[in-house]
């Protein structure tokens, strides 16, 4: 069985689907530019990221505290990155990472780098706060540049990923005591999974640790950035002989620095397995397309993808690819059924809402910090940001990710709760009160729909851009309701608008403005706003 | 009589007809005020802390016994016997020296422990684990509904149809500061919900023109209608419970546990009548620098158990200044214990049972259990043998602190397990037996070691007995007894031809006694 292509209607709908899975929201911008495009052509770009999104510039410092923490080793403005890591600073290095990680998922290009870059760090994770927010920025990057790569390769390098040696003890991983912390995740959450055919033994993840006994971080030298270092004299040298499942295979011991080769030899032998793929593929289908997945799911759509995957030598585009112009993935079962996550919900809403955001002079510290501040409000607790809501990047809960992505039976339901659910109300409605400091901008919402003039047209556009389900005919007559204040004839909205356009005056625009505020707060502190 | 025999004995004459004549069983189990006759009257408060991580248990409770061959095996994390914190009266075990407020509590009798907690062939994922933790489950099923969940919906069946009412104004459960986890999730629904440790409410206005969306975007959208509606409902109460209540205790700050706690008591004290709350601290996962290299009395664990020992003290001591002292039981748990023996990283790798502490002043205080018999020189595999299974403690908190009947608790715990001494509230009707820990040997095998088989000899105070093989790494490998007998002493031979070559435990199960012994089996 192999995955059928879609072959219907690739229309507004369509691409409002597409560009919510791939990227943070649909953005207006990104909708115009492939409204003439073929679903091939479209996804295509979108699996296309520039070089500069790849390798963007590092983030800075932003902050200056001279009186309580110079951070002196680095001028304002000045990237922190390539300098000596310290303690004493880590907490700003950190929050400067996260808003300049806001700043890339805010200002993306329409491709789907910056989604997949979320993905693998829900994938591998990471906590930076009690590590070091180098080690964090060294991560991104290392997830950034194989996002789209291939797998196989990507597991190798996170392997001897700096955070990842210290976040899971891999580098104090030696031969006098086998810290097994790594060699269990990598089986358990990062390659094979606990499907029920992934029948590794607690043998594996020993024989697993003594194969990765040896690694450890380099210390840090000026100019030079964390890395993996091997040391034979702390690799176990033994031969490692793994279960039935592996076909009864040995890895065998190597001396000196050969030991470092055994890396490849375990994911030969890791990847030889296609529970890799199966597992991978479902990973996949339930960030983008759903999470519960039945005998059917598996035989037509995860079976198919995984022999895509591995048949691609475990290339990721192909199977990506694949997905997103498939039959199954535009079945309409699936429009609405993803609970946004936070990070999609306060992303998502400033991209569909086309906020402006404050732009960056780079020989001006001033706008360097009003920028870092107004991306960092979209992570920050006393914004209700994203961490608010439960989904803080660099300080994942635990090693499997958020839980939203495999706790059965809730899944995606879990973002949602009484805790969180009215951070996120709280976070829309600053937003769109002017108490945030990024704002949303009612008229300039509206600009984006050439319908505006016709009430009708324009209350159906904005929900279909909003909105993934139907909304009820009571809810657009209440929306009817605001923008005419009550009235029943629509030349009333239409002559509002028209005056506004004609004369922006203080007054014509208060009139169109207090509607519109009220009209956007009506759809987006809506239940349906939170599904994509 | 509690309200539910009322219900159940009513059911059984003649009142029933006519009182409810009129009404058709659908009705009746939808209508508030039968529901809240259903459930059990009671102003008992259980407060679960979750340690997540995998606690080490034996730098935790020190079996002071052991200290020689534990010496040998965490040479690099064990604490100078000179350092620990004597318990009153206990000479074989003492404390860890962070846990100074807990020690207090100990010797006040407001604490119990039992020792060796975990559950039959256990698996090393904390995700996994935890899961059979709050699901209560077997470690070869799935269960996706938690002990607590399918407790809350055995007392309110129509949960969360008509809910809050005119009878249950207030949340049945409540998780501070986390996402609801799967403890309290039932069957169908999450029986609890979530709010923040910080005191800060929302009003958040619901709307009534829901459009019908079916099919899956239907269920996600349905889960955030109930939560947005709920928070409506229940934002109210909480808040003015909120203003109501106070706190007469100072907690420690930078504390996240003792912020969560400290809502817990605030809202207590306010009137709030929800049964259960369930709060939490992550990092027990320590495999390297659970201490500070060249100080084995800081570091990691130190800290955590720091943050444990004062957090769960300021909360006893606030609850005790407010009067609620004997309405509240606390009990901690963990995913799993530790390894015995350390690793170079000066820490522990994933081990098997653990230490669960219950705290309060309606239980008894002290020990279920004895220390873990620690090998002269353990495998690198080894693990703290396993006494209870963790649901025998869940078993025993229902029973004997929300007075559940034995038949509804078979229905909640899935299976049947014998509960323990721990509570000592009057206001459930039937005591647990007093069965106690022996003093004398109730199981032992000649030959001992053995190459091919062994007799186990054992002793039964009657009623169901069961004897249970595990290996070092706490997989059950047989069940040799599992059945009724009359008080007295029985044999059993037990054929180990197969298994490998190694330590096995010997575990006898008899009512509330248990009884380890350490078996080994050589070439």
């Amino acid at each position: 069985m192999s995955l059928l292509p879609y072959t219907g209607v690739f229309g507004k709908e369509q691409l409002i689907h597409l560009l919510k899975r791939t990227t943070f929201g649909a953005k207006k911008r990104d909708m115009i530019a492939f409204s003439n495009n073929t679903l091939t052509e479209t996804v295509d770009a979108l699996l296309s990221p520039s070089a500069a999104s790849l390798t963007p510039l590092p983030p800075v410092k932003n902050y200056y505290d001279p009186a309580n923490n110079p951070d002196s080793e680095v001028l304002p403005g000045k990237t922190w990155v390539d300098t000596q890591d310290n303690a004493r600073s880590n907490f700003r290095r950190s929050q400067s990472f996260r808003a300049w990680w806001y700043g890339l998922m805010l200002q993306q290009e329409a491709t789907i780098l910056e989604k997949m870059t979320l993905f693998w760090h829900n994938h591998f994770p990471d906590d930076m706060d009690e590590r070091s927010a180098i080690m964090g920025y060294i991560n991104n990057k290392t997830l950034r540049t194989n996002a789209l790569g291939n797998f196989k390769t990507f597991v190798r390098i996170i392997t001897l990923d700096p955070m990842m040696l210290r976040y899971l003890n891999g580098g104090a991983n030696n031969v006098l005591a086998p810290d097994e912390n790594y060699a269990r995740e990598l089986q358990e959450l990062f390659t094979l999974g606990k499907g029920p055919n992934s029948k590794y033994t607690e043998d594996d993840v020993r024989a697993a640790a003594r194969v990765l006994t040896g690694f450890q971080i380099s210390p840090q030298v000026i100019g030079y950035p964390f890395q993996a270092v091997f040391s034979p004299t702390r690799h176990d040298t033994g031969d490692k002989q793994f279960s039935a499942f592996y076909n009864n295979r040995i890895v065998h011991g190597q001396l000196g620095a050969d030991g470092a080769k055994e890396l490849d030899d375990l994911l030969s032998m890791i990847f030889e397995q296609p529970e890799v793929s199966l597992f991978m593929c479902r990973k996949l289908y339930r960030f983008f397309v759903y999470y519960k997945i039945d005998e059917v799911v598996e035989r037509d759509v995860i079976e198919p993808l995984a022999l895509i995957f591995r048949d691609a030598n475990y290339e990721l585009k192909p199977v990506l690819k694949a997905l997103f112009t498939s039959a199954h993935f535009f079945d309409t079962a699936f429009k609405g059924a993803i609970i946004k996550s936070p990070i999609d919900y306060v992303v998502g809403l400033a991209r569909e809402c086309a906020v402006s955001l404050p732009q960056i002079d780079l020989m001006d510290f001033a706008s360097i910090q009003k920028a870092y501040e107004a991306w960092l409000s979209f992570h920050n607790d006393t914004n209700y940001g994203a961490a608010a809501q439960r989904q803080a990047v660099g300080n994942l809960p635990n090693v499997a990710g958020w839980d939203a992505y495999y706790q059965e039976p809730n899944y995606y339901r879990i973002w949602i709760d009484s805790e969180t659910y009215p951070k996120r109300i709280k976070f829309g409605e600053n937003m769109l009160n002017d108490t945030n400091l990024v704002k949303i901008d009612a008229i300039e919402v509206t600009k984006q729909y050439d319908s505006v003039r016709q009430i009708t047209s324009f209350i159906n556009d904005v929900l279909m851009h909003f909105y993934s389900v139907s909304a009820s005919p009571n809810f657009k007559d209440r929306l009817r309701n605001i923008l005419l204040s009550g009235q029943t004839d629509d030349h009333y909205w239409t002559d509002a608008w028209d005056a506004f356009v004609a004369n922006p005056s203080a007054s014509n625009k208060s009139v169109v403005e207090t509607r519109l505020k009220a009209f956007f707060q009506a759809v987006i502190l809506r239940p349906e706003f939170h599904l994509m | 009589m509690k309200r539910r025999d009322f219900i159940h004995k009513a059911s059984i004459g003649a009142v029933l007809p006519t009182l409810f004549g009129k009404y058709n069983a659908h009705t009746l189990a939808t209508s508030p005020w039968l529901n809240s006759l259903m459930a059990t009257e009671t102003d008992h408060v259980l407060v679960i802390v979750q340690m997540f991580g995998g606690n080490d248990g034996l730098n935790c409770v020190v079996p002071v016994d052991q200290y020689n061959n534990l010496a040998t095996a965490r040479n690099n994390i064990l604490i100078p016997e000179n350092k620990l914190l004597p318990l009153n009266g206990i000479s074989q075990t003492a404390f860890n020296p962070a846990m100074e407020g807990m020690k207090q509590l100990f010797d006040e009798g407001k604490m119990h422990i039992v020792q060796g907690v975990g559950y039959p062939t256990p698996t090393f994922s904390h995700f996994r684990s935890t899961d059979i933790w709050m699901s209560a489950s077997e470690s070869t099923e799935n269960i996706y509904s938690g002990w607590i969940g399918r407790y809350l919906q055995s007392e309110y069946p129509n949960y969360p149809t008509n809910f809050p009412n005119t009878a249950v104004t207030d949340p049945l459960a409540l998780q501070i500061g986390a996402q609801v986890s799967l403890t309290l999730q039932g069957v169908q629904t999450p029986m609890g919900m979530s709010i923040s440790a910080d005191g800060i409410f929302y009003d958040v206005g619901d709307e009534s023109d829901l459009f019908n969306v079916t099919g899956y975007a239907g269920v996600q959208l349905a889960h955030i209608r109930q939560v947005a509606q709920q928070t409506f409902k229940y934002g109210g109460v909480i808040k003015a419970a909120y203003n109501r209540g106070e706190n007469k205790t100072t907690y420690p700050t930078l504390n996240p546990l003792a912020d969560q706690l400290k809502m817990v008591a605030r809202l207590i004290k306010g009137g709030l009548k929800t049964r259960v709350y369930t709060v939490s601290m992550d990092g027990f996962d320590t495999h390297a620098d659970q201490i500070l290299t060249g100080d084995v009395t800081a570091g990691r664990h130190f800290t955590l158990l720091t943050t444990l020992s004062t957090a769960i003290t300021a909360f006893q001591r606030d609850l005790e200044q407010l009067g609620l002292a004997d309405r509240v039981l606390g009990m901690t748990f963990s995913e799993f214990g530790r390894r015995i023996r350390s690793n170079a990283s000066l820490g522990t790798d994933h081990g098997t049972s653990g230490p669960m502490f219950l705290f309060g002043t309606k239980l008894f205080g002290g020990f279920t259990g004895v220390n873990p018999t620690i090998e002269r020189n353990p495998d690198i595999s080894a693990n703290v043998p396993m006494q209870y299974d963790f649901r025998s403690v869940y078993a025993s908190v229902l029973k004997d602190w929300f007075c559940v009947d034995s038949t509804t608790l078979q229905t909640i715990m899935l299976r049947n397990f014998q509960p323990l001494r721990i509570v000592n509230s009057p206001s459930c009707i039937t005591p647990t037996l007093d069965l106690g820990q022996k003093d004398a040997v109730l199981i032992e095998n000649y030959p001992n070691p053995f190459t091919f088989a062994t007799t186990i000899n054992f002793h039964t105070e009657g009623g169901h007995t069961m004897i249970q093989v595990f290996d070092v790494e706490g997989r059950l490998v047989a069940t040799p007894i599992n059945a009724d007998y009359v008080a007295g002493a029985y044999k059993v031979w037990f054929n180990t031809e197969g298994l490998p070559t190694g330590v096995y435990y010997a575990r006898l199960q008899n009512g509330a006694t248990t009884q380890v012994r350490a078996m080994l089996k050589v070439k």
